[in-house]
């Protein structure tokens, strides 16, 4: 009887044991689709686009070089993807960067039906952001006090041509998802809205050229904060953030750099002359076409009591979007204008955002990275620094000494 | 409150259910060794093979120190421990209880951010960093278990079990974790002529919550949420980070055994027993972060016989399957809640362990003068991960044997042991072909962790106790126990280059013998 019932008792362990089913897991095969029907008939089509898919579960970045001629399907673990597409070309002599983005695609099985990722395509400017330092930083020997007073945006001559600096101006755009201003401006979808403040570069056309290779920057303020706070020396900074209105308000010093012009004030912040934006914002700089709206007379949105200043997207030299978390759903630029986004440490960090450099050209001169999508241009920096790379400042910037 | 009320009640049961033995560890040892049933999962065997009455209170200090170690266990490791258990007979009842307090001070551990067993693995969706950090653990664990015949033929009985631990982590990123777990065994035993068949049920819940944080509010803490063989998702303790962890496991199975009696004992028993986890952060806004579906089977049979020589045959073999489910979770915002877009099962981890013990008692009336001890085991290890393959194996082969005798003085006892046990490594490996390979878990935590598991070592050990009447049927003992281990690592595939590693055990203890 015993052997019996000892077999019993393993057979019973056995089949137990042999009951559950260890679930068989496989790659899906995926093929984008895309949408280049917003292109217009003047843009040639790209050959090929490099493809880069990142799981939002397990945070894989994957890259590929797909062919349109010749489509392949890519092997995928299931999952939800953020996908980006781009691809360089040009025409008539200018630079075409096409890209294209959407959030979310669930791939989980070959049938899953992808959305079409719409394309759109920027022509390369002259200037671009190169370095931004905005999440402040620590009173130095202080454990809690944090110092608001650095930020800065360094922005560089990534063209063979001279460029003049007078003119262009710096805003910080609403969430296009957010704010909506349809009933309030035709074709809406072709602007994006500053928000709170717009600052200008004063000069009458050809004050302040900026030659290839050369960069300028505009402070919150143009002092020396590693004084204060463990953080940069701005004095020689090109132009800086206060006027006339903020230095009443008894801030800050008017240090050396020439005082941009406070153009629009959208949303009084009670900042003094800081920029504010220090955990995340979006920030663009752009040469009007249009005239600027005066006080006063901005548009509403869709919230009550949250206005916007129009600029067309067209007018957009340069785009940056800075997230406080990894969600793309806190995206405020439209991927025409930057398909990525950046994040630094929280308020107090003292981190900056660094545009990487593509080539380093015989004369020594660098050119930067210029994709139109932050996540792959720029990378998080932990020591802020003006003119990186041994950048030259323009001829007309001689003060060398903090005020 | 509850918590004192409990230990209250299993403690007074522990202390209630004593009476007159012989009191000593040779006594009490040979006590348990004769009773195969104590050892099922039946408590319901007490009512046909009960232990003699005795009690037992203990206060001991015991503590680690070495490199021979997983990360997730500190250098450093002490633990103050308060046990008590006794059995006894009230009218038909036959009653077992026991108590312990564990205190637990362990100091350089890392990649474990939540929880107080780092290694369970059916929570094996948890956070870790690489801060070597301290931890400061306290347990109570109280059971009992209760047999009443129902009949000539019949008993049925129950075995519970309470567990409440408190971790807390003393180095950001830091956590606090509770962790409540009740497991109910009701069981019944049959008897027919010299043989015993019983049968019991299990169930089981454990529910751990842990909330990390930060104590320096400046300095926001990157942790790593773990998803198998270094897999994880990246994630921040502070600054609106990582939230509640809740860890909730449900356990059913139940064992059944054949027992045998006629001069000599038998007890065979086939366990099983399934634990479905859920794993998910924050209280208001769930966050599902992982499931696990683990099986658990044993089978173990033990032969006890001879009389002026008792000899003691055990046949453990054990299997353990984990499956873990990864889920794809979005933010729905129309519904203010995370959903679950998509499941995988992407790990399995898998343990196998078989042990051939003997144990020989040369006996003198209801003390043993010499105890030996051999035995032999083997363990086998295969996890991997489906997307993007990566595997985790070793396999290890123990032999040891050890020694112990008595000596009756004119007041008290005196016993002394020696043992040395040995391991050899016969294969190992970590493979990961993921995209993390610089990080951390992947570039210290496993490698590291092969290192030490798939290891060549020798342990040899001594040990001591002597106890003494203080009163009638009362002996007082001090025990003292120390044992050293050095391993060569056998530079398995994946493994860190460790060097040697070493290990020293101390103990020491005052009990009661009554």
């Amino acid at each position: 009887m015993r052997i019996p019932i000892l077999l019993t008792i393993g057979c019973l362990a056995a089949l137990l044991l042999s009951c559950a089913k260890e679930g068989s897991v496989d790659y899906v095969r995926w093929t984008p689709v895309l949408d280049e029907s917003s292109l217009g008939k003047d843009i040639p089509r790209p050959d090929s686009y490099h493809v880069r898919m990142t799981n939002i579960g397990t945070e894989q970045a994957l890259e590929f070089d797909w062919s349109t001629s010749s489509p392949d399907a890519f092997r995928l673990v299931p999952g939800i993807y953020n996908v980006t597409v781009s691809a360089q070309g040009t025409t008539g002599g200018k630079a075409c960067n096409y890209i294209g983005s959407v959030a979310g695609i669930e791939i989980f099985d070959e049938k899953s039906a992808s959305p079409a990722i719409p394309i759109s395509v920027s022509i390369s400017s002259a200037l671009v952001f190169k370095e931004i330092h905005y999440n402040a930083s620590m009173v130095t020997g202080s454990a809690s006090a944090r110092y608001l007073k650095d930020t800065f945006f360094e922005v560089y001559n990534n063209s063979d041509q001279v460029v003049y600096a007078d003119g262009i101006c710096l805003g910080d755009p609403l969430s296009d998802k957010v704010y909506d201003f349809s009933d309030k401006l035709e074709h809406a979808d072709q602007y994006v809205f500053i928000g709170t403040y717009v600052w200008q570069i004063p000069g009458s056309g050809k004050d302040y050229p900026i030659n290839p290779g050369e960069s300028f920057v505009i402070a919150a303020s143009g002092i020396d904060h590693s004084k204060t706070a463990t953080t940069v020396d701005l004095s020689t900074a090109e132009f800086e953030t206060i006027c006339d209105k903020y230095k009443e308000k008894g801030g800050q010093p008017d240090a050396n750099a020439l005082n941009m012009t406070l153009r629009c004030t959208i949303k009084e912040t009670g900042l003094g002359n800081q920029l504010g934006k220090f955990t995340d914002g979006a920030w663009v700089i752009f040469y009007p076409s249009q005239p600027l709206r005066k006080d006063g007379e901005y548009l509403e949105s869709n919230h009550a009591n949250n206005y916007g200043q129009e600029v067309l997207k067209s007018d957009v030299l340069d785009a940056i979007d800075l997230l406080k978390t990894e969600n793309p759903d806190d995206k405020r630029l439209p991927i025409a204008l930057d398909a990525g986004w950046i994040k630094c440490k929280t308020t107090g960090g003292n981190q900056s955002v660094v545009r990487k450099v593509a080539e380093t050209l015989p004369d020594g001169r660098i050119v930067l990275q210029d994709t139109n999508n932050t996540t792959d241009d720029f990378t998080v920096n932990d020591t802020p620094q003006i003119r990186r790379y041994g950048v030259k400042r323009p001829a007309w910037s001689t003060w060398n000494t903090a005020q | 409150m509850r918590k004192i009320t409990l230990s209250l009640f299993f403690l007074s049961l522990a202390v209630l259910v004593a009476a007159q033995g012989k009191n000593d560890r040779a006594w009490l040892d040979l006590n348990q060794t004769r009773t195969l049933w104590m050892a099922s999962g039946n408590a319901a065997g007490l009512a046909v093979q009960a232990p003699q009455s005795f009690n037992l209170v203990e206060a001991r200090y015991d503590r680690e120190d070495g490199s021979w170690r997983p990360l997730q266990s500190g250098e450093h490791t002490a633990n103050v421990q308060f046990d008590t258990q006794g059995a006894r007979q009230i009218g038909a009842v036959r009653l077992w209880g026991h108590f312990c307090y564990n205190n637990v001070n362990e100091k350089e551990s890392s990649f474990n951010t939540l929880l107080y067993n780092p290694y369970d693995e059916r929570f094996l969706y948890t956070a870790a960093d690489s801060v070597e950090g301290q931890w400061k653990k306290q347990s109570y664990e109280m059971e009992f278990k209760a047999a009443v015949p129902l009949g000539e033929r019949l008993a049925t009985g129950l075995h519970v079990h309470y567990a409440d631990r408190i971790a807390a982590g003393q180095i950001d990123p830091r956590a606090e974790s509770y962790h409540y777990a009740v497991t109910v065994k009701p069981g019944m035993v049959w008897k027919t002529g010299a043989s015993r068949i019983g049968l019991n049920g299990l169930y089981a819940h454990t529910l751990e919550r842990s909330t990390p944080s930060i104590s320096n509010s400046q300095q926001i803490q990157k942790v790593y949420l773990m998803r198998g063989l270094g897999n994880f998702v990246g994630e921040q303790v502070g600054g609106g980070g990582l939230s509640t962890m809740y860890f909730r496991c449900n356990t059913w199975g139940g064992a059944l055994q054949y027992g045998y009696s006629d001069g000599w004992q038998l007890l065979a028993e086939a366990s099983y027993a399934y634990h479905n986890s859920r794993i998910r952060e924050s209280p208001t806004q769930p966050k599902p972060h992982g499931t696990t579906r683990q099986e658990e089977g044993g089978l173990k049979v033990q032969a006890l016989f001879g009389e002026r020589l008792l000899h003691k045959i055990t046949l453990d073999a054990k299997l353990i399957r984990t499956i873990g489910t990864e889920p794809t979770t979005r933010w729905n915002t129309a519904t203010g809640e995370w959903e679950v877009r998509y499941e995988l099962d992407q790990v399995v981890l898998k343990t196998a362990g078989l042990t051939l013990a003997y144990d020989g008692f040369v006996l003198d009336g209801d003390v043993y003068t010499w105890k030996l001890h051999g035995e032999l085991g083997w363990e086998k290890k295969d996890d991997s991960y489906a997307l993007p393959a990566s595997s985790f194996t070793y396999g290890n082969l123990r032999a040891a044997l050890g020694a112990e005798r008595r000596w009756a003085l004119r007041k008290g006892s005196l016993q002394g042991g020696l043992s040395v046990e040995a391991n050899k490594n016969l294969s190992g490996t970590y493979e990961y072909q993921g995209h993390r390979a610089a990080y951390a878990p992947v570039r210290d935590l496993y490698p590291h962790n092969l290192a030490v598991l798939a290891a060549d070592w020798i342990k040899a050990g001594i040990k001591g106790e002597y106890a003494f009447p203080v009163g009638k049927d009362v002996n007082l003992a001090f025990c003292a126990e120390a044992a050293w281990l050095g391993a060569r690592p056998a530079g398995r595939s994946g493994a860190a280059d460790t060097g040697n590693l070493n290990r020293l055990y101390t103990l020491a203890a005052v009990k009661l013998y009554f």
